[in-house]
């Protein structure tokens, strides 16, 4: 795997082009050029689908997957087991089959946002070892990682606005997240060709990684 | 009498001509309020529209040539073609649904398929596939599956006669004049990268 672990700071503040409200996002860009690149693929986002995410991929003739994972984990995850961050091996390969109903290698591209950080260590490195399963090669993946935490965060609803820059609000809940600092998410994606990393607003690690 | 006076009496007179005795109406027979509005401003119009009580469970094909709205059950497929389908906040369908409109306030488990517009509301739950011309999803709606777009082909418009003789074009490129890009977007290509 090949590493980029030196931050490259995006300054919305210097970017014109922004749309209002939006900033510039490198590892946006890195899969949005993925996506012009090639036709009809299948691209997954799996931090709950908006308009202008589904307007963006199926605008460049591509099938969107959308999924929340988040609810998905609240929703098969005892209360039990999300305290304890805890979870067996059977009970995490069922929430991976029902969740990620794919062939090996069929998708072309994952939107995973801020997800991962909002489950357990387990569980987020089940979900990026079953990605790394059904992506095909040089598929892209999207995820971004909350660096300061102080309490507990609010998963982001992350608008693509055009192809170099995203919209971020936050979701109506805040939970406990877990720390990745970036030796962490090099670990986390170690099957994967590629990791690069791009500082960004906010504070937050945004990381691209290729299959 | 008055000026004031005449004039007020003046103005009353033809409104007491005019007025005419309506004429008996039948008396009519209580008839039990819908629960849906006949016309919201969200959901368009649904005036005529046949509706599924919450109670109310059906199992096997729903087919036919008239908007519906379904407050209740259904287990099974919904065909309405040429029609608007709206499953109330309540609703629960499990199965595919065809249809011209979709709405979705409550729960679909199944297919939609609309020839022209999805959309899923706020707290709507659908798991399934969805084909439309114009799928639109609100923020926190539940939505797991695909989504494809149908695209429509518009027709191609005739070429545009030429604004300029050829030798005029010539004698703007000479002068370095930037040439007019055509670009033609079809469903399903890309922008053409320029260096």
């Amino acid at each position: 795997m090949a590493s980029s672990a030196l931050p490259r700071r995006s300054n919305p503040g210097t970017d014109a082009t922004a749309p209002p409200g939006s900033w510039r996002s490198y590892a946006l860009e890195g899969v949005t050029q993925h996506l012009q690149e090639s036709e009809s693929l299948q691209v997954l986002d799996f931090g709950g689908l908006n308009q202008a995410n589904l307007d963006y991929v199926t605008g460049l003739g591509h099938r969107l997957y959308a999924e929340d994972l988040l609810r998905a984990y609240d929703s098969f995850f005892t209360p039990q087991e999300q305290s304890s961050r805890e979870v067996s091996n059977a009970r995490l390969e069922e929430f991976l089959e029902q969740t990620f109903v794919f062939p090996d290698q069929s998708c072309d591209g994952a939107l995973v946002w801020d997800t991962l950080q909002f489950m357990p260590l387990p569980v987020a490195a089940g979900v990026v070892d079953r990605l790394h399963r059904i992506l095909s090669a040089n598929a892209p993946v999207l995820a971004f990682f909350h660096r300061e935490i102080s309490g507990p965060v609010a998963p982001s609803m992350c608008r693509v606005t055009d192809s170099k820059h995203l919209s971020v609000e936050s979701r109506p809940w805040k939970r406990e997240i877990e720390p990745f600092p970036p030796r962490a998410i090099e670990k986390l994606f170690g099957k994967f060709r590629s990791v690069k990393f791009y500082l960004t607003r906010g504070n937050q690690q945004e990381v691209i990684a290729r299959r | 009498m008055s000026m004031w006076n005449r004039s007020k009496k003046e103005d009353e007179l033809p409104q007491r001509h005019t007025i005419t005795p309506a004429p008996a109406e039948p008396a009519k027979e209580a008839i039990p309020m819908a629960t849906y509005p006949t016309k919201t401003a969200e959901f368009g119009t649904t005036r005529g529209a046949a509706v599924l009580g919450r109670s109310l469970l059906i199992t096997g094909h729903v087919t036919g040539k008239e908007d519906l709205i379904v407050d209740g059950r259904v287990e099974g497929d919904i065909e309405l073609l040429e029609n608007r389908l709206t499953v109330g906040a309540s609703g629960h369908v499990q199965g595919g649904i065809r249809a011209r409109e979709i709405v979705v306030l409550g729960t679909v488990q199944g297919n939609l398929e609309a020839s022209e517009r999805v959309e899923i509301k706020k707290n709507a739950r659908v798991v399934g596939d969805l084909k439309a011309q114009r799928p639109v999803i609100e923020d926190e709606a539940y939505f797991k599956g695909n989504v494809e777009t149908i695209r429509v082909d518009k027709p191609k418009p005739a070429p545009a006669p030429a604004l300029a003789p050829e030798g005029a074009q010539a004698a703007a490129a000479a002068q370095g004049a930037p040439r007019p890009v055509q670009q033609t977007m079809t469903p399903n290509s890309k922008p053409e990268s320029r260096p």
